[in-house]
């Protein structure tokens, strides 16, 4: 497949070193010369200098006979226009676009993206993503990465077992046998930084962390397995009070229970913007490294803080104050991946890094298709993907024990109708199935060759 | 059209009472009151050649200086009663012109107070008065949007901060173009809702000319009528619910065309000014229950008959409800079940509620008078603000700009409105009480007449004033007609300064006002 990606920043990079990794013809464009020429010697890329909506740089990246266009620039008319442009001209067939600007994202406006109107296939909103995804780690505050597959039916969870917990120390083979009922599957361990598909014979030990993935209805019992417990947080405090906050704040008051939102903001004017897109919450103005501003937002009895102002380290020492001050979770956003490895020295919950969840966001509307939904875990170490059974596909009408998976890959749930079941060696897999998979990045092509049709379906 | 753009908004105003004098004179021409539709004819022709000669003179004056209009509302609303007055001394030769003119400016600014006694006027100066009220109704609708709202009076300086002069030479379009373009633009609703409920209570049986005077005086909430009495005498309940109605046009602005800057939620149903007005109404309406609960009923004795104490306690409350309504709109109308709710309640005083009702007021930029209901709005609001600000002292507030105003500035300006209010019928007060008037019925006409609610006289019992007098039609018993002529010149006063709203006199005054 021939990709051209619009801005070279670092969702673009990320986009561009995935795609080019799994064996697609990826060129980058960017306006600054010198990004440009980072990424071709770093990556497997082609790359184009130039302003990404004009036509002649298009045609330059070979829009001609492209496949997919990704605008990620970080102006939304430069996105929009460049898709325009790659319908208008070079008749692109899919195109997908970063826009930020809440005004283009009300669902009120969601007619204008089509063929016949503004040529976008997916519109991507990185802060809504990022908003979503801290609402799922809300909502399962033990965890430490989360994500949904199978419509909501499956939900993965990143979970450290607490010590003295039921599944620990034992072979997975006996816990499949314990609680046959349970719709759950142990997807990945991740051992001193090292993630691995575990074995039937394999034991989670203290200190793993565990990828799991359990039916919507048995996530709680199968999480209390591990010693944690699954709540809806009812008193929510967002430290900043940006876009990304209002999403967030926005989601988490239509939730049923609708929680408390208190949003702390130093900023007068983004303050009363939040507090003008919000019915409920409450808006208060300062520091939220303030300890009296935050006993003001009752931290003492809030079920979450979550970090979200543009400064990670604000982000990171906001959570470590919150906490100390007798926050159950806090949830810091990071922008920059090398702070991540701090976030693991000091007590924060949870972080959440806004590109990461972007490019899993993009990466999933990239391969449309018989892989429906990817989520990058563990720092993008593995893939957790959401895959139709193809009829004439290396999977359909075989057993999961014999498809010959290679050995960093895992089968989780498995949909068929509206049933929704684990994935034992024994279940046949037919056509129009809907299965989840854990797939280490070195494995992917291999899987990817499995959920392919067959030369003699054509 | 563009002619007649030209000519000062006075001299227009003119030229339009003229050509109203002739409805009353064809009404008494159909009637065969030959005398009195000469009366009117005549005052027509006189009043229509000085406008036009006045038009012609002051037509190519070319640019004029402008104050923005206010110094014409205001002289417009003292001098254009006297020209009004024409027919109507003419009428009743022996009332005099004090008391002709302060019985139009009475009519034109909506207050509805009338000297006469209903049934001593013949039906064509009825329809005068009454069509009088309605064009000063249609004028002052106009006028809110034409000339207080580029001035930020009348409300409108609650929603938004004051705009910095217009530099240079882009001058706002003349007054009198702006007066006819938000004439033109309310008129069809204007009328149209006259003609609706003309068409309604004529239907539902209270006779064609009743019916018309009833809705003119609902529409402009003047308050006007033929005959003294409840609105639902003739055509009982429903033809109060038709008047009920229209009446809440005067609760809000959003409901005319023009003004938009009073628009403060996307909502109908989040209107605070509407909110208000139906909290208020609700709580009246309580209180006449709840009054009858504690004050009435006697426990030990049980109510022969629950079915109709019930029917009672329901007439009662609508009748409170209707009456609070119509009060809140500064209208003044009375529902039939007024009189039963009073009684079954045992309220004592309730004019007093009723006064209290009036200086509310209706919706701001509406026709209705008083405080205003947006005013109290924004002080409930600020109120609401600073009890959040009690439990988080650093809260921002939300809402948008047009909310940030109104809790802040906005409730500020309201306060100082209200204060100057309260100054106003202090002032009042004090100078009707020079004269040989009591204190009470001071009071209630000082606030009657500053809230333009001319019918509060009739809902409160007070003993008459008898030092003057408006002709053998006149009714002194009413409270108006036996006011001696000062007395009467200071209300008229307070009718004006009411009807322009008390912070757009005092800009009047200002110097600042003169030397822009």
């Amino acid at each position: 497949m021939k990709v051209i990606i619009c801005g070279a920043g670092r969702v673009g990079w990320q986009i561009g070193r995935q795609l080019s990794a799994e064996g697609n013809d990826v060129t980058l464009i960017d306006i600054d010369p010198e990004l440009i020429r980072r990424a071709t010697d770093a990556l497997d890329v082609k790359g184009v200098a130039g302003f990404a909506s004009h036509p002649d740089v298009l045609d330059q990246a070979g829009a001609r006979d492209c496949d997919l266009l990704v605008a990620v620039t970080p102006s939304d008319e430069v996105n929009m226009v460049a898709c325009e442009v790659a319908h208008a001209v070079f008749e692109v067939p899919r195109k997908i676009a970063r826009l930020r600007s809440p005004a283009y994202l009300d669902a009120i406006w969601q007619d204008m993206y089509r063929t016949d109107r503004l040529p976008i296939d997916h519109v991507i909103s990185p802060e809504r993503e990022v908003a979503r995804a801290a609402l799922e780690r809300l909502a399962a505050p033990a965890a430490f990465d989360t994500g949904s597959f199978l419509d909501g039916q499956a939900q993965l969870y990143g979970i450290v077992p607490e010590a003295g917990s039921a599944a620990l120390d034992t072979p997975l083979r006996q816990l499949t046998e314990l609680f046959p009922r349970l719709r759950a599957v142990v997807l990945g361990l991740q051992r001193q930084g090292q993630l691995f598909a575990p074995e039937p014979d394999d034991q989670i030990l203290e200190g793993d962390r565990v990828y799991l993935m359990a039916h919507q209805d048995d996530a709680a019992r199968t999480l209390e397995l591990f010693g944690r417990r699954l709540r809806r947080p009812r008193r929510v405090i967002l430290v900043g009070g940006g876009p990304v906050a209002v999403a967030l704040a926005e989601m988490l008051e239509q939730g049923s229970p609708p929680a408390q939102v208190t949003i702390i903001e130093p900023d007068q004017g983004r303050g009363e913007a939040a507090a003008d897109a919000l019915n409920r919450a409450v808006v208060l103005k300062g520091s939220g490294l303030s300890t009296d501003l935050l006993s003001e937002a009752g931290v003492g009895g809030a079920d979450a803080v979550v970090t979200i102002t543009g400064d990670d380290r604000t982000n990171i020492l906001a959570a470590v104050r919150a906490h100390q001050m007798g926050a159950p979770l806090t949830v810091a956003v990071i922008n920059d991946p090398t702070l991540v490895p701090l976030v693991d020295a000091v007590p924060v919950g949870a972080w959440i890094e806004p590109r990461g969840v972007t490019v899993s966001t993009i990466l999933r509307h990239v391969r449309r298709g018989r892989v429906r939904d990817v989520q990058l875990i563990a720092d993008g170490a593995a893939e957790v993907i959401e895959a139709q059974v193809l009829p004439r596909s290396g999977l359909a009408g075989r057993t999961i024990g014999s498809v010959g998976l290679p050995a960093g890959a895992l089968f989780g749930l498995v949909r068929r109708g509206d049933e929704v079941v684990a994935a034992r060696p024994t279940l046949r897999l037919e056509p129009g199935d809907l299965v989840t998979l854990l797939v280490l990045t070195g494995d992917l092509g291999e899987v990817d060759r499995l959920l392919q049709v067959g030369i003699d379906y054509f | 059209m563009a002619q007649l753009a030209r000519v000062p908004l006075f001299v227009l105003l003119l030229g339009i009472s003229a050509g109203a004098m002739l409805v009353p004179a064809l009404q008494a021409a159909v009637m065969g009151q030959w005398p009195l539709a000469s009366i009117f004819l005549r005052s027509a022709a006189i009043l229509g050649l000085v406008a036009a000669l006045l038009g012609l003179a002051t037509m190519s004056a070319g640019r004029r200086r402008t104050h923005g209009g206010l110094l014409t509302l205001a002289g417009a609303y003292t001098l254009i009663p006297a020209a009004l007055a024409l027919p109507l001394a003419q009428a009743l030769p022996d009332t005099g012109w004090l008391n002709a003119w302060w019985e139009m400016l009475s009519c034109l600014t909506t207050t509805g107070a009338s000297l006469y006694e209903p049934a001593r006027l013949p039906a064509p100066v009825h329809l005068w008065r009454g069509l009088v009220g309605w064009l000063g109704g249609l004028m002052v609708l106009a006028a809110a949007v034409a000339i207080k709202a580029p001035l930020q009076v009348g409300g409108f300086e609650l929603v938004a901060p004051p705009l910095a002069p217009p530099q240079g030479r882009a001058a706002i379009p003349g007054e009198t173009r702006r007066m006819a373009r938000a004439a033109s633009a309310i008129l069809p609703l204007y009328a149209g809702a006259t003609a609706a409920l003309w068409a309604g209570l004529g239907a539902a049986g209270d006779g064609g000319f009743p019916a018309l005077m009833r809705a003119m005086g609902t529409v402009s909430t003047s308050g006007i009528y033929a005959v003294h009495g409840p609105v639902g005498a003739r055509t009982g309940w429903l033809g109060e619910a038709m008047v009920l109605s229209v009446l809440c046009l005067g609760l809000s602005r959003r409901f005319w065309p023009g003004g938009d800057a009073l628009r403060t939620t996307a909502r109908l149903r989040d209107d605070p000014e509407l909110r208000l007005a139906f909290g208020i109404v609700a709580l009246v309406g309580l209180v006449v229950l709840l009054r009858h609960g504690v004050a009435v009923a006697d426990p030990a004795t049980p109510t022969p008959n629950v079915i109709k104490n019930i029917a009672n306690g329901a007439a009662a409350v609508w009748g409170a409800v209707f009456t609070a309504l119509s009060y809140l709109t500064t209208t003044g109308w009375t529902s039939s079940d007024w009189r039963g709710a009073v009684t079954w309640s045992g309220l004592t005083a309730p004019g007093l509620l009723l006064a209290g009702l009036a200086v509310v007021g209706g919706g701001a930029a509406t026709a209705a008078g008083g405080v205003k209901l947006l005013r109290i709005a924004a002080l409930a609001v600020h109120s609401n603000r600073e009890m959040e600000r009690i439990v988080h002292p650093a809260s921002v507030a939300g809402g948008g700009p047009i909310w940030r105003r109104l809790r802040g500035e906005g409730a500020f300006l309201a306060f100082v409105f209200f204060m100057l209010f309260a100054g106003s019928i202090a002032a009042t007060v004090l100078l009707v009480t020079l004269q040989r008037v009591e204190f009470e019925t001071a009071t209630i006409l000082a606030v009657a007449a500053l809230t333009n609610t001319g019918a509060l006289m009739t809902a409160v019992p007070l003993a008459p004033t008898l030092e003057g007098g408006a002709g053998v039609a006149g009714a002194p018993w009413e409270g108006w007609a036996g006011l001696p002529g000062f007395t009467k010149a200071v209300l008229a006063g307070a009718m004006v300064v009411g009807r322009l709203e008390i912070v757009a006199v005092l800009a009047l005054l200002s110097r600042g006002y003169w030397r822009r």
